[in-house]
């Protein structure tokens, strides 16, 4: 009796274990070390793990899907699971990847400009041998996007949508009063003196989000030295080397005695002062490209929205083609197992299929060649295809906390009237030269 | 030790469990972490020793939002402690609207901090949009309306009169248990011996409602200590860093930076400031209690 007790509990401890070792196409444990995916002569099979941004339940995140789905119904084997990766999701899957345990594909670990996310690169992939191998999909992107995804000759990341910072206008003010897209500084001038001799607040803009308010800083310190002379000053404390920071500083306090700026401005929610550009109270507003979509619901049916570059500074030697801008970079787990089926979503990602859709149907901007442009704005198609080298937003400095704090306060100070340009350089210094590291 | 002490035990290892897991082991780990160079996940990066604890004392942002947490306790409970004492006194004596005067005393606390923010940051203090600069201007006060959250001389007080508005139902809940709690013996026997309505309030109910006004104290001062969702709602710390307090600058240092080791020192330090500071404000205030 007790042999045959021994007997049936090893019978069960057997099929215990046989039916939790079962690794069927079902199974969705997001495991991906459990799934030996292939791409054998049948296609795709296994499992494939693909981090994601937008919200589930949104148009955006449906096209995502859609790419997926597409793969599934070619390769019956293979199983995708979504798992979303964006902001408040950030941190755990930054610890995936810390841990050993990433996602096939990921967003944000990687940005050629943001040192913080230069830890992840040994993971990740190395595309540079898959865009030889396939020279249209290597080409099929917009050149200013390399500055953010390629590294030492690497490119561990593909853009898979784009915002750039622009100056968007109200084109009505603009058409009643004779004034063009401001082309150079000057021009932005005499723009803001008519605009202000109308009664209309010349530049909307918000106090209480600094790195937005910066941008117009970060743009003039770009225009007047360069984007990498200005990153390395910035980040390293060392404005007062470098006097075409100055003269751009100089600048920012031209729009502060001015009053150029949004009445009220030091008090105004960013999204309080995008509604009022949109209501008429101001003329131009410095944004990403993102401004439509999120500002969709209270937009005004009649209201005429242009765009154009950031003037340019004619005397100064600086690439003046140079954009600021902030791309969703899209990696892959190099240890993946399932690299190819990664690599072919990455591929279908970025078609020139999936991009149009994207773009036409949530109006989101493309890295891609050959994509048209969102319609509704006037001047984007220009803006975006006159793009030069693309340069991450606020110097890469949001993702470090404690030196965008330290850098930002002390912009505030500038356009608050609190610092002249020159108490602006010394400030910023002292600030960033006591977090060095 | 005697049968009873030992019966004892049992019952309180359930609950000193829960302490020992959520409480106490959380706290040992916070000290390890303050002495460590951690990244976030399940690896440190070696044993730093009281190195986090040196940088906290040169980092002027972190004494900074130190003198910030103290001014806001201090403006706080300087607008708390005769607001609230005031409204529990007169809720206690009206009888007209006494309803629709609680409802309105009560109703802000009902509803979520961070709510109770955005709607001031919006509709109140808004500089263009807001009912303040908006109800200046219609009287022909143009020259008064001010961005009040984007001045650094106005931004805390602004942000301390939206969490008194918030906070005051509590103090004025408290103030009005220990005013019924006062024998109305002792009341009447005042007003006998001559005493006026000031004089009684001052000699009679006011020592009395010193035990619970202490404790509104120490608990102001707590909350100050951890402040955080009115002024990360309202101001992030801003403009530039006149609001930050020990809360929302830890919070970015430890979540938006990822540096959770320094993090982990900024809350011990926070931790012993609030330890200190209570248990000796506390023996200050009780020195005597009245009892009755």
């Amino acid at each position: 009796m007790k042999k045959f007790r021994l007997f049936t509990l090893l019978v069960c401890a057997c099929m215990f274990i046989t039916a939790c070792s079962g690794n069927t196409p079902n199974n969705s444990s997001g495991d991906s070390s459990q799934n030996t995916g292939s791409n054998s002569e049948n296609g795709f099979s296994g499992h494939l793990e693909v981090g994601e941004l937008p919200a589930e339940g949104t148009k955006t995140y449906d096209l995502f899907v859609e790419v997926g789905d597409q793969m599934i119904a070619e390769n019956p084997g293979l199983e995708i699971e979504y798992t979303f990766a964006n902001t408040k999701a950030r941190a755990f899957m930054e610890q995936r990847w810390r841990s050993g345990n990433p996602p096939d594909i990921d967003y944000f670990v990687f940005n050629a400009q943001v040192p913080s996310t230069h830890e992840f690169t040994e993971q990740l992939l190395d595309l540079t041998p898959y865009f030889e191998a396939d020279p249209e999909w290597g080409d099929s992107f917009l050149e200013s996007t390399k500055t953010v995804t390629t590294m030492d000759g690497k490119t561990y990341g593909i853009v898979t949508d784009t915002h750039v910072q622009a100056l968007y206008y109200n084109k009505d003010y603009f058409d009643q009063y004779n004034i063009a897209p401001p082309e150079t500084w000057d021009d932005l001038l005499a723009a803001c003196e008519t605009l202000k001799n109308a009664g209309i607040d010349p530049i909307a803009v918000t106090g209480t989000y600094a790195p937005y308010m910066g941008a117009w800083l970060d743009y003039l310190m770009i225009r007047e030295v360069g984007y990498e002379t200005a990153y390395e000053a910035v980040r390293t404390g060392t404005l007062s080397d470098v006097p075409g920071i100055l003269k751009a500083a100089e600048k920012v306090q031209t729009l502060v005695d001015n009053d150029y700026l949004l009445q009220g401005f030091e008090g105004t929610d960013f999204t309080a002062a995008q509604m009022q550009f949109f209501q008429g109270k101001a003329g131009m507003i410095l944004m990403g490209t993102w401004l439509t979509s999120e500002m969709a619901d209270s937009i005004p049916e009649d209201f005429n929205l242009g765009i154009c570059h950031f003037p340019i500074i004619p005397d100064s030697s600086a690439d003046q083609t140079e954009i600021l801008s902030h791309s969703n970079i899209m990696s892959i787990n190099k240890n993946s197992e399932n690299l190819e089926a990664a690599v072919e979503f990455a591929k279908r990602m970025t078609s020139v299929g999936a991009q149009t859709k994207r773009a036409e149907e949530v109006g989101l901007i493309s890295a891609v060649k050959g994509v048209p442009v969102p319609e509704g704005t006037f001047g984007l198609d220009e803006v975006i295809n006159n793009a030069g080298p693309m340069f991450v937003r606020h110097f890469g400095l949001e993702f470090e906390a404690d030196l965008n704090t330290a850098y930002y306060n002390e912009v505030a100070k500038l356009f608050f009237g609190e610092y002249s340009a020159s108490d602006f350089i010394s400030g910023a210094d002292k600030a960033m030269k006591s977090l060095q590291r | 030790m005697n049968a009873r002490k030992k019966l004892i035990i049992p019952f309180l290892l359930p609950s000193m469990a829960l302490v020992a897991v959520f409480f106490i082991l959380p706290a040992l780990q916070t000290i390890v972490l303050s002495l460590q160079d951690w990244d976030g996940t399940f690896r440190t990066t070696g044993f730093k020793g009281l190195e986090n604890y040196f940088r906290l004392f040169q980092d002027q942002l972190f004494l900074d939002a130190v003198g910030h947490t103290f001014a806001y306790f201090v403006i706080i409970t300087l607008l708390l402690f005769p607001i609230g004492l005031f409204l529990a006194v007169a809720l206690q004596r009206i009888k007209r609207y006494k309803m629709f005067i609680q409802f309105c005393i009560f109703m802000p606390v009902t509803l979520s901090v961070v709510v109770a923010a955005v709607l001031w940051k919006w509709y109140i203090y808004d500089p263009n949009m807001g009912i303040i600069n908006t109800f200046l201007r219609a009287i022909g006060l143009d020259s008064l309306a001010h961005p009040w959250l984007g001045d650094s001389k106005t931004a805390l007080v602004a942000v301390i009169v939206m969490s008194t508005w918030h906070g005051i139902a509590t103090w004025v809940i408290m103030i009005i248990s220990g005013l019924d709690r006062i024998p109305s013996e002792l009341i009447e026997a005042a007003r006998l011996d001559g005493a006026g309505e000031l004089t009684v309030f001052f000699k009679v109910t006011l020592p009395l409602l010193w035990e619970v006004l202490s404790s509104l104290l120490i608990l102001s001062f707590i909350n100050a200590m951890q402040q955080f969702p009115v002024i990360f709602a309202m101001t992030q710390g801003g403009p530039y860093g006149s609001t930050e307090v020990m809360g929302t600058y830890l919070y970015k240092i430890a979540f938006e930076g990822k540096m959770f080791s320094y993090g982990s020192a900024m809350a011990i330090v926070m931790a012993v400031i609030v330890l200190v500071v209570s248990s000796t404000g506390n023996k200050f205030i009780k020195t005597e209690t009245i009892q009755y």
